[in-house]
Order: structure tokens, then C-alpha cells, then sequence
């Protein structure tokens, strides 16, 4: 009887977490809340994109390029099951991902990673259309 | 002479004493054998971390290496740093004992419990007639 009494009250609670789920949907789409801090830095020739993702499996880093939209996928492990006692609980864990609009078009072929220290590199070298070019004066 | 100062002076140094410092984020949990942490350290490779212990603290310092690639920079969100923490150990620890590894940017500890203080199952003997 006391079960069923909870039940019914928790009912409207439950509605306000389902809307609260669906609005921090919304803000956050990146899954469970990890946004990988990223710089990105240009030269004539690409773009140089470092994710910070320390503690990712590098077996599971997904990497791809969509138009000009660099997508990143991984991740992390988190407290092992048999953890007793959880003193403190700071990183996140689980499945993350992060899309990066580039401002130029990319090479998606020529595109390399590298994976060191819980740093991701991505080399994206601009497609030829998107480098400047040198245009010679006709005399 | 003079000119020199200037430009030495002219361009931001980067060592490790004006990088700024913050606490890396970490997990600390206990099993019956040891307490584990495990610290996001990301950037730091191995001689950039420096681990200590000092009557009951363990503390760690570490540097993460600046490779600020060349060109432009369009976006930051985060930019080499210096990670220090403290944690307090327990007279249960064994300080002699404790292990780190450092891996893709996540320091593991292990602070094994002295063997004496870990919790014990008593074997009951069962008294046959």
C-alpha cells in the first residue's frame, strides 16, 4: 500500500524530469554532458584542430569529415563497478562526441589524426578551392 | 644591450612559472584492498608530472607541454597548463605500496590499505558431535 502511495505521488515529478531531460537535450547535445575543449588554428595550406579527451580508449575514437564539419566521437571509462566507496566523482564518463564547423572547405581524404597524451590532432588540409592563390599578371 | 632586453621582454614567455594553475578533475574511490584516483591530466606526458609524498600528502604537479601549432588561432578553449593537487592519505594507507601510471592523459593511483586495517572475513568452524 505505502509502495503504491509513492508511486502516485512521484507521478508529476516524473513528467517535470522528462521535460528537464528533453530541455537539457537541447542545450547540450554532446551526450552526457562532456564538451571535449578544443583550439583550432589556421594556416594557408589547413586547419590544425587539438581535442582534449584524456582518458579516451584510442580503439574507440571515431574521427570524420562531413562538408566541412569535422565530427569526433569517443569513450571513457569510468569508475569500475567494484568501487565500494565513491569519494569523489569529477570526470565524465561514457560516450561523447563533438562537431566542429571549419570556415573553408576541406581535403577529406588528406585528413590525419594523431592521438597522444589525451590530446586528438587533426590535420585538415584546406581543399584547393579554399587556398589562396597566387594569380600571375599577364604583361 | 638595450635593444636585447626589450625583445626579450617584448615576447610572452611561456614557462612553466606564469602558466596558470588549476585543480585537474579526478575520481577517488575505495575497494577492500586499496583507494584508487584516477586524474585527467591531459597533455602531460610522462616527465612533465611530478608526484609526491610528504607525511600525510600526496601531492601532484604537473606541466602540460605547449606544441601550439603554427598559424592562426581561431579557436581556445583550453591552452597548456599547470595541475596541482593534494590529497590526504589515511593512516590505512601504505605509503610504500602506492602505484601510478600514466596513460593517454589519466594518471591511475593505486594506495594499496595496510594489510592489517583491510576488512577480514572470519572463518567460523562448525562444531560436529
Amino acid at each position: 500500500m505505502m509502495f503504491l502511495t509513492q508511486r502516485d505521488g512521484l507521478a508529476p515529478l516524473g513528467w517535470l524530469r522528462d521535460e528537464m531531460d528533453r530541455l537539457f537535450e537541447c542545450v547540450t547535445p554532446q551526450g552526457d554532458g562532456f564538451v571535449a575543449p578544443l583550439t583550432l588554428h589556421e594556416t594557408e595550406s589547413a586547419f590544425e584542430a587539438r581535442i582534449a579527451v584524456a582518458g579516451a580508449d584510442p580503439e574507440k575514437l571515431e574521427i570524420g569529415v562531413e562538408g566541412n564539419v569535422l565530427h569526433v566521437a569517443g569513450e571513457r571509462e569510468g569508475m569500475p563497478d567494484d568501487a565500494q566507496r565513491r569519494f569523489t566523482a569529477e570526470r565524465f564518463a561514457g560516450h561523447f562526441e563533438r562537431a566542429l564547423e571549419l570556415p573553408a572547405a576541406v581535403a577529406a581524404d588528406e585528413v590525419q589524426a594523431h592521438y597522444r597524451d589525451g590530446i586528438l590532432t587533426v590535420t585538415l588540409p584546406k581543399a584547393a578551392e579554399a587556398r589562396p592563390r597566387r594569380i600571375t599578371v599577364q604583361v | 644591450m638595450t635593444t636585447t632586453i626589450e625583445r626579450r621582454e617584448s615576447k610572452p614567455a611561456r614557462t612553466t612559472a606564469n602558466l596558470p594553475t588549476v585543480t585537474p578533475r579526478a575520481d577517488v574511490w575505495e575497494t577492500a584492498e586499496a583507494a584508487h584516483l584516477a586524474i585527467e591530466l591531459p597533455g602531460v606526458p610522462k616527465d612533465g608530472l611530478d608526484l609526491s609524498i610528504e607525511s600525510d600528502r600526496l601531492t601532484l604537479t604537473a606541466t602540460s607541454k605547449d606544441v601550439t601549432p603554427d598559424g592562426r588561432e581561431l579557436r581556445a578553449e583550453w591552452r597548456p597548463t599547470r595541475y596541482q593537487r593534494t590529497f590526504l592519505l589515511t593512516e590505512d594507507a601504505d605509503k610504500s605500496g602506492i602505484e601510478a601510471a600514466l596513460r593517454h592523459g589519466l594518471l591511475a593511483i593505486r594506495i594499496p590499505r595496510r594489510a592489517e586495517k583491510r576488512p577480514r572475513s572470519i572463518p567460523v568452524s562448525v562444531a560436529t558431535d
